[in-house]
């Protein structure tokens, strides 16, 4: 009984405590704890938040560097992985920096609460004073809410400004990616791969910096705006415009270097085409040392491009110059470009010249391995004269040796054409927008002779077409005709350059071909001036 | 070590914390200059207290 009475009291003082407890301590303290500890929150969230913006020790979060790049934004749709340089900040690091404090601050509270319950879980007997655990309950909870309201408002307030940020780089890139393709679209450029079996061709080349890392896609856009900064630290610019000025363009397929002004100047790619023997190389060679006589007199100028294209070009008037024969073009391998500079009064242009062994042309298998045939501003067909059976029939007797003189095509020009504009089609590409120049070579050869008497030194395209069409070739160039959206016949004589001291062209100039592809390709060179013939 | 970073991160950074302390600034003006501190108090006693 003493017993039951002094556990009636015990409860009954433990009741009036805590209910004094409650009314005289925690009570008048309530509110000024939630109004404490919620400022506390908002506090803890501010500081991480500012500490890891200011990469406080201890509080910073990690870089994203350019060998996390891949791993840390989007693929892209390309051929080659994302280039590794440092991506702009609101891509990668923003996230990283502002995920960093939101997992500090989450971490901080949940190990309040953890430590909270540890210190009840290891000494149970702190709950007989219940009313006063109400206050460190009361103020986790309020410093709880507080960094739950601090983050909401922080994270919105941050971004947004992220946002806003976001949308003027939208901005800033579109109109620098705009400007930048828009100018080169309207020069007509592109980035031609001159080395022999790549020859790839796109509006886009890749960049190498100083370091020897490869940029494949130098535009604006996740690595930066006005400027990307290359993993050796080096700055570099987010226009192929700019690019173009200091850095050394590369060839997106085989990597090796590109011409100086790849994607920037106008590029005009003429493949010549044609069966052996028909006079390709002559038709380039001295299609070159016209075409620059012409240009210089007409105020412009001409530059051979790379060492290949300067040795090139000297050989070219070399045997131009001397009228020495042209030596049989190597036909176990693909060939290179040659690539000129042409400036002329208002444009500059690179104009590569693709001259390929003739055997390239006997066949469909042979001529799948010269990719350039397919995005060519313009085609010459090299059309050998003596190779036509009309002609060679009148050359018979007495004339015979003429036809040996001229070392005549074995395969008849017809087939020829036929294998090329064939294997063009398959491959979809669009000849009705492509003009093709027919050659006829050796003309200083043909006329005089009886096959040639219709035809004239200074005969138009019409009366070329005319006699071709007589001599049987009706097919071939209906065929032509159909395939392509403009031919024009030209009568050619590739012994010399066929340019007066004045920069006069002759009617059978092999400039000629040349000078009217560029021209349809919007290279304003000025109009050749046809020089009398006697 | 520290990557070095590019200069552009501080800069947003800088940018980022001025917004901080802006608004933190800002909203400490604002409860301040509102009273709202005494309002939350008196409302908070009021029903808090038995």
């Amino acid at each position: 009984m003493p017993a039951l009475i002094a556990a009636l009291i015990g409860v009954t003082l433990y009741g009036a405590a805590c209910y004094l407890t409650v009314v005289f301590i925690v009570g008048p303290a309530w509110p000024f704890l939630i109004i404490g500890a919620g400022g506390i929150g908002i506090l803890l969230v501010f500081v991480m938040l500012a500490g890891t913006l200011l990469r406080a020790r201890g509080l910073e979060a990690d870089s994203v560097t350019p060998l996390d790049v891949r791993a840390r934004l989007p693929d892209v749709k390309s051929n080659f992985e994302r280039d590794q340089a440092w991506p702009n900040y609101l891509f990668a690091q923003s996230r990283s920096d502002l995920g960093t404090a939101l997992m500090r601050t989450t971490f901080v509270v949940s190990r309040m609460w953890a430590s909270m319950a540890e210190f009840v879980g290891h000494a149970p007997a702190v709950l007989l004073f219940g009313p006063l655990l109400l206050l460190p309950l009361t103020a986790a909870a309020s410093l709880t809410a507080g960094a739950a309201v601090g983050g909401i408002v922080f994270y919105g307030l941050l971004g947004v400004v992220l946002a806003l940020a976001w949308l003027s780089w939208l901005l800033v890139v579109g109109l620098l990616r705009g400007a930048d393709l828009g100018i080169r679209l309207l020069r007509g450029a592109k980035a031609t791969c001159h080395h022999a079996g790549c020859n790839y061709r796109n509006r886009l080349p890749a960049y190498r910096c100083a370091c020897g890392v490869t940029h494949h896609d130098i535009r604006a856009g996740r690595l930066g705006a006005f400027a990307r900064r290359c993993q050796c630290g080096s700055l570099l610019p987010t226009t192929v415009l700019q690019a173009a000025a200091g850095l050394m363009a590369v060839c997106q397929k085989c990597d090796r270097p590109l011409r100086a002004g790849a994607a920037v100047l106008t590029d005009v790619l003429v493949p010549v085409f044609g069966p052996a023997s028909a006079g390709k190389t002559r038709l380039v060679f001295a299609g070159m040392v016209a075409l620059d006589r012409n240009l210089r007199a007409a105020s412009g100028s001409l530059h051979p491009i790379g060492p290949e294209s300067v040795n090139t070009f000297s050989h070219a008037t070399t045997v131009v110059e001397s009228e020495i024969q042209t030596t049989k073009t190597a036909a176990d391998r693909p060939p290179a470009g040659i690539t000129v500079l042409l400036t002329a009064a208002r444009s500059k242009a690179l104009l590569h010249l693709f001259d390929a062994a003739g055997e390239f042309f006997d066949n469909r298998e042979q001529t799948s391995e010269l990719p350039f045939l397919d995005d060519a501003q313009g085609l010459v067909f090299v059309l050998d004269p003596f190779s036509i059976p009309a002609v060679r029939d009148d050359l018979t007797g007495a004339m015979a040796f003429r036809l040996e003189e001229a070392q005549p095509a074995m395969l008849h020009p017809e087939q020829a054409y036929l294998v090329t504009a064939q294997l063009l089609r398959d491959q979809g590409v669009k000849l009705k927008c492509k003009p093709l120049a027919v050659a006829v070579v050796k003309a200083d050869l043909l006329f005089g002779l009886p096959p040639a008497a219709q035809l004239h030194p200074a005969a138009a395209s019409g009366a070329v077409e005319a006699w071709l069409r007589d001599k049987g070739l009706d097919n071939m160039l209906d065929g032509a005709a159909r395939d392509f959206g403009m031919v024009r016949y030209f009568l050619v004589s590739s012994c010399n350059a066929a340019i007066d001291v004045n920069g006069w062209v002759n009617p059978t100039s092999p400039a000629r071909p040349l000078l009217w592809l560029l021209a349809r390709s919007g290279v304003s060179v000025a109009a050749p001036r046809l020089a009398a013939m006697p | 070590m520290r990557p070095p970073v590019p200069p552009h991160y501080l800069s947003f950074r800088i940018v980022l914390v001025v917004v901080l302390i802006g608004a933190l600034a800002g909203g400490t003006w604002w409860v301040v200059q509102r009273e709202v501190w005494t309002e939350v108090i008196r409302f908070l006693s009021m029903h808090v207290l038995p």
